[in-house]
């Protein structure tokens, strides 16, 4: 947690102020879009081609996450209609709870099927969640996601406190594991642990919770924010959308998942996928609450379905107004256009199923790597070539709460030293491991190959755009300050 | 659980607690204005847009 709360006020809130600034200073120039966006603030075509990774992380990302969408929709579903039965014996509750979680993601074999014949339900829970996302995302619905939220996620703050209220008065619930108490899971969760702040792999996975959590170094905020106008308060707001998102994950999360985690499964598979902990995890909870537990259940799930729904929308979003804004095409055709490409990829993640194998590659490589570089290279664009004096002009803009000037010096030196350090120690300490793993798994293999055809895919998209709005006469490498 | 962990644990969840209602306070007595509902539309967004509502129109 020490590697955490560095990460969180040395990198999370600094960079999340960068990016809102960021993105609102290209949309006042008239882009949405994170390559756009980032060749104005950038000034020029190296910050332009470097903003693709702000399409290729949430489209990636996208290609996953939708498939544990299904999970929360099916999990739900169970809740709803009995299909999690987790037995009597409270000994077994964990064991059952790790078979159901593998029945439900075909963690246990490749292919689309079930052993013996017809569709693994997974595949039918994912088709659902996809085609509701892209009847969202063409509809583009935002007040009904907006009017669900509204109530939404209250919803699930409450279920959250009695969830909490349940993990905290758990004692020892297997007697033949007398270790395996609450205050030891609350310890395993919060007493500082200094001898693993030697490791680079340590920061580097704080670093990236840090950045999932917040969507920072993602090219969702940049998006989003670009809608805003000078008027709006893009301070407050960053701090208001970080904090809210650290309440969820320190006061609950930290409270409820890790410590539930080394209750029900021990040491060991607390520190495993943090994706299958809380699946794993809390039915044994709510199994425990008794009959209120499996209501309790449905309602989580459902909302953890609902809040994940708002995030994919989100993700599709930056990569929508992309297609819109560098290729010209209709809301109609670039939605048709991204369903194509998302549908592909989400394919291969549901094929490859087993041990999770194209998720967590993905997961890996885009998930944590390629946002850690991403707000490595926001953070020095908004920094150096932006320039602080005028990033901070330009955050304070329609602001009421002021950056702490301390900020200057920790955005400009503090945060490009601590991601670079980081990176690097990791490169050097971890990444050898991990690059010598791809080669003896070929699903891991052909998930990066599919990773950088994307990739390219996106650079050739770029281009074309770069020419289009040339030709259109707009200040791509941001050389002119905004007219409004 | 260490003495340690219980003052990590205090000062971390309380100083989580203590961002998100310092926020939320900002937030709710803050004065509010409309400029969001008419935010300008970039000339490139202008076009795709026109030619999206002109689709739906004619549907």
């Amino acid at each position: 947690m020490i590697p955490y709360f560095c990460a969180l006020l040395l990198l999370g809130i600094p960079i999340c102020w960068a990016e809102w600034t960021m993105g609102r200073y290209g949309g006042r120039k008239g882009f949405r879009s994170a390559p756009a966006i980032m060749g104005v603030v950038g000034k020029g075509a190296v910050a332009r081609y470097l903003g693709v990774l702000g399409l290729l992380i949430p489209l990636v990302i996208y290609m996953y996450y939708v498939l544990i969408e299904s999970w929360c929709l099916q999990y739900c579903f169970a809740y709803l209609f009995g299909g999690l039965d987790l037995g009597a014996d409270p000994t077994k509750y964990a064991e059952e709870s790790g078979k159901f979680f593998t029945a439900v993601t075909g963690a246990d074999a490749n292919g689309i099927t079930l052993a013996h014949g017809g569709i693994h339900p997974s595949v039918i829970f994912w088709a659902v969640t996809f085609a509701l996302n892209f009847w969202f995302i063409y509809r583009g619905l935002s007040k009904g996601i907006e009017a669900v939220c509204m109530w939404a996620m209250p919803a699930m703050a409450l279920c959250a406190v009695i969830v909490l209220m349940r993990v905290l008065t758990l004692g020892t619930p297997d007697p033949t594991y007398p270790d395996r108490n609450v205050l030891n899971g609350l310890g395993f969760m919060w007493n500082p642990d200094l001898s693993k702040l030697g490791d680079f792999k340590t920061w580097l996975a704080a670093a990236g919770q840090i950045f999932f959590s917040l969507s920072v170094g993602f090219g969702v905020i940049i998006n989003y924010a670009s809608y805003l106008t000078k008027k709006d308060d893009v301070v407050l707001s960053g701090l208001t959308a970080s904090s809210t998102n650290e309440l969820f994950e320190v006061a609950f999360g930290g409270l409820i998942t890790i410590p539930a985690a080394f209750v029900f499964l021990g040491a060991s598979a607390s520190f495993g996928s943090t994706f299958g902990l809380g699946f794993n995890t809390l039915p044994v909870v709510f199994e425990y609450m008794g009959g209120v537990g499996r209501v309790i259940g449905a309602i989580w799930f459902l909302m953890l379905f609902l809040a994940a729904i708002t995030s994919s929308l989100s993700m599709l979003q930056p990569v929508l107004a992309f297609l819109m804004e560098a290729l010209g095409v209709s809301r109609g055709r670039a939605v048709s256009l991204l369903g194509g490409i998302t549908l592909l990829g989400s394919l291969w993640v549901i094929y490859f199923s087993k041990g999770l194998v194209a998720l967590d590659t993905m997961d890996f490589w885009v998930g944590t790597m390629l946002i850690f570089v991403l707000a490595t290279v926001q953070i020095i664009c908004f920094g150096w070539v932006f320039g602080i004096e005028q990033g901070f002009e330009e955050a304070h803009l329609g602001a009421q709460l002021r950056i702490p000037s301390i900020f200057r010096f920790i955005i400009k030196y503090v945060s490009p030293a601590y991601l670079l350090l980081v990176f690097a120690g990791f490169c050097l300490q971890t990444l050898p491991g991990y690059v010598k793993g791809l080669g003896e798994n070929d699903v891991a293999r052909w998930t990066l190959v599919l990773i950088s055809i994307i990739l390219l895919m996106l650079v050739g998209m770029t281009r074309m755009g770069e020419r289009r709005w040339r030709e259109l006469g707009l200040d791509i490498d941001g050389r002119t300050p905004p007219r409004d | 659980m260490t003495i340690g962990g219980w003052i990590f644990m205090i000062l971390s969840v309380g100083f989580v607690v203590a961002l998100a209602a310092f926020c939320f306070y900002r937030v709710l007595t803050a004065p509010t204005h409309a400029s969001q509902a008419k935010a300008q539309s970039p000339p490139l967004m202008q076009q795709t847009d026109r030619q999206w509502q002109r689709k739906k129109t004619s549907s």
